[in-house]
This record gives C-alpha cells, structure tokens and sequence, in this order.
C-alpha cells in the first residue's frame, strides 16, 4: 500500500501543475515529477529508463538502417531486461539486493513495442520530448498496463479539461484502493487465510482448495486494484488508457480468459511475438507456445513459470482443436450449460494453474496437486 | 450506478446515495488500510 500512496502523493502536485500551465509546459512537471519519484525510490531505474530512453530514441531517428537500428534498440532492452530478472545484477553488486529496477518489465516491453512500431512506420510524427512524456507517464510507470505509443500521443494531442473524465478518474481510484485495501489485504489475506489455516488440520482437501481460490482471488483483486489507480490517475492527466482487466472469472475458456486477463501484456505478446511468429513458421501451436513462455517468462525467469507457460499453451492448443468438436456442437443447444460449463471450468483450470506459481517449490505444488486428487491418503 | 440510481430514484436522491457511496468507500479504505499487505508479489518489480 505504501507505494501506492507514495505514487498518488507524487501525481497530486504534477496534477496541479499541469491543468495549470500554459499547454505547451503542461507535461513538464509530470516528467520532472516522474523523475523526482524514481530518483527517491529506485535511482536504478531512473539511469536505466534515462539512458535507455535517450540511446533508443536517438538510434531509431539517426541510425541509416532501420532494420539494425530495431534490432539494437529491442537486443539493448531485452539484455537489459534479462540483466536484472536473472539477479546478474546482484553478482556485479550493482544492486545490493534481487528486487528490479521499479517499473523495469513495463518501460522494457513499452520501448520495444516503440521500438518495432517504429520499424513498420506505424507512429505518428512526433519529437524527443513526447517520447519522454510517453516513458516518464508515472500513473502508468510502475504497475502498467503497457499502453501503447500511438493512442498515448493522440491523448496527448486532443487532452483538454474535462469534468466528466476527471470525475472518473477519481471513481476509478476510490474503486481500486477499496480493492487493494478491503477486499484483498483484509478479507483475503487477513480473514480468508485466518480461516483457512484455522480448518486446515479438520479438511485438509477443503483448506487447500480455499488455499488456491485465495491465491487466485488476492492476485486478481490486487492486480486489478492497481490497475484501477494507475488506469484513474491517468483519467484525471486527461489519459485514456487501456482496460487492463475485463472480468477473467466470467472467461468461457481459456483463449478468452488471456483476452480479459493482463490485456496489456497478452495484446503485446500477440502482436510482437504471436503473429511475427505465424507469418514466420506457419505453424500456430508452436507461435503459441513461443507467446505464452514470453508472457510467463515477463513475470519471472524461472523453470516453474516455464512450466506454467506451457500449460496455458497446451490448453489453447486443446481449446482451438476441439473449439467445433461434437460435444461443442452438442452443448450449443443448451448455451446456459455451455456457459456455465465453460466458466467453471476455466476458472478451475486457471486456479490450479496458479498453483505451479504460487508455491515455493515444484516438489510443495506437486503436494497441493496430491492432496486435491486425493492422492495423498 | 448512478445513471441506474437516477432513473429509480431522481436526481436529488442519487446525487446524496452517490455521496453516501462514496464516503462509505472511503471509510472503507482508511479503517482497513493498516491491515497487512497482501500485495501479489510479481505485480510490478
């Protein structure tokens, strides 16, 4: 939480500042906000954002060769971007301890998809400094989503004061702390795992299926939560910025639960990974593979997120071959049931998924896993 | 909500329940905001 509020305390005087200056000063002091912030909590990040920023930007506009010019922004960012999820940066003692750079798997990801957009000459005419404005956006810096460059400077362009938008950022904002703070540090983690650990030696099957829908329940309610603030601090910049989030548990299968969870990195992983890939190979399966490792590995590089990764994969694939078999066609008649089906098995699919990730060891999930079959008696 | 809280009860009505909402959530936020952190630690660093 204390981030959090940190994050909010920082905005509020960039807020003021920037409804009021003159328009072309408006986004100065969120920049100079942004870097204030980042200089306070992770100086880290500040010189890898900073220096990343200006070598990207400079080696896309300067570089004679496009091509080479994307391969060394998005090889920069990618080492970068290993450097630190591997610890390396431990053992050159450059970070006195294994927690990233803040903000690092966002601005990454952010500069590559620039990175590529400028390579398909898909970006609009812009400068150096709304490319800044673009990376130093501290509503979104730290939590995402990945918003993309393109909608971010015509927002940029058309942003004029609007009561109605400033009205709902502040909503947002109260909807997302009320998650983050009631609904997942108090009734989840505070009472919901009081109560489990207090019935964990009667039903141990029953603690431990609580244990998974804890798990999965905490990490969508605060995943969301910060979406909201970051999603409603950008609302009152004047900033649409993209859903991150659109009701997973309703998803009736798996493809649909990657298009309603973690919008942002899924939608990057499909059109920097999935479809290059496609258009590569031909071959699907293997592109969706390839997408789901990357999406795994973004959260941690590890075997048990690779492991995680391709499960979700298998369950695509197995998702769109039999997506028209028989019993698909059979239940169509009965939508109701092929909903209801459809949602309960997805979400249960997804819970147990999430328990590869959630415990510390492979051999402790694989206990959780026994004792659900009832394996362990 | 409030579109929905206008049509069923007027406007006057759902500008003082919307109010009602608000500060409730609010409440909600400083009562339980020194409860531990339940923070999903891959979330952002």
């Amino acid at each position: 939480m204390n981030i959090l509020l940190i994050l909010i305390g920082f905005c509020i005087p960039a807020l003021i500042l920037s409804w009021r200056l003159p328009e072309k000063l408006q986004f100065i002091p969120v920049v100079l906000v942004t870097i204030i912030f980042l200089f306070y909590k992770s100086p880290l990040s500040l010189l890898l954002l900073g220096l990343s920023c200006i070598i990207n930007y400079h080696v896309l506009k300067y570089m004679p060769s496009v091509t080479a010019a994307t391969l060394v922004v998005v090889l920069q960012m990618c080492f970068i971007f290993l450097f630190f999820k591997l610890d390396y940066a431990v053992c050159f003692n450059v970070s006195q301890s294994s927690i990233l750079p803040l903000g690092l798997s966002y601005y990454s990801f952010r500069q590559i998809h620039y990175a590529i957009e400028a390579y398909k000459k898909q970006l609009p005419k812009h400068t150096f400094l709304d490319y800044v404005n673009y990376l130093f956006f501290l509503p979104t810096l730290l939590v995402g989503p990945i918003n993309r460059f393109q909608t971010f400077i015509k927002d940029y362009n058309r942003r004029r004061w609007d009561n109605r938008l400033f009205s709902m950022g502040l909503e947002r904002i109260l909807y997302g702390l009320t998650k983050i703070t009631f609904l997942g540090n108090y009734i989840i983690t505070r009472k919901l795992n009081t109560f489990i650990s207090s019935i964990s030696d009667d039903y141990l099957w029953g603690s431990t299926y609580l244990k998974i829908v804890s798990f999965f329940a905490n990490s969508y309610i605060q995943f969301s939560g910060y979406s909201d603030v970051a999603i409603g601090l950008s609302l009152l910049f004047g900033f649409k910025v993209m859903e991150n989030f659109n009701y997973p548990f309703l998803a009736t299968n798996i493809a649909d639960f990657w298009k309603r969870w973690h919008i942002s990195l899924s939608d990057w992983c499909k059109d920097y990974i999935f479809f290059p890939f496609l258009s590569i190979t031909r071959n699907a399966k293997l592109s969706i593979l390839i997408s789901m490792i990357t999406l795994g590995l973004w959260h941690e590089i590890s075997i048990r997120y690779i492991l995680w990764a391709l499960l979700h994969a298998l369950a695509i694939n197995i998702w769109y071959k039999y997506e028209n078999s028989f019993l698909q066609k059979k239940l169509d008649h009965i939508p109701l049931l092929k909903k209801g089906l459809g949602i309960f098995i997805t979400i249960h699919f997804v819970m147990f998924s999430f328990v590869i990730v959630s415990e510390n060891t492979l051999n402790e999930s694989l206990e959780v896993f026994k004792t659900l079959l009832v394996l362990n008696i | 909500m409030y579109h929905w809280l206008f049509n069923k009860f007027g406007e006057k009505m759902a500008n003082i329940l919307i109010v009602i909402w608000y500060l409730f959530l609010l409440a909600l936020i400083v009562l339980f905001s020194p409860h531990p952190d339940g923070r999903f630690k891959y979330l952002a660093w």
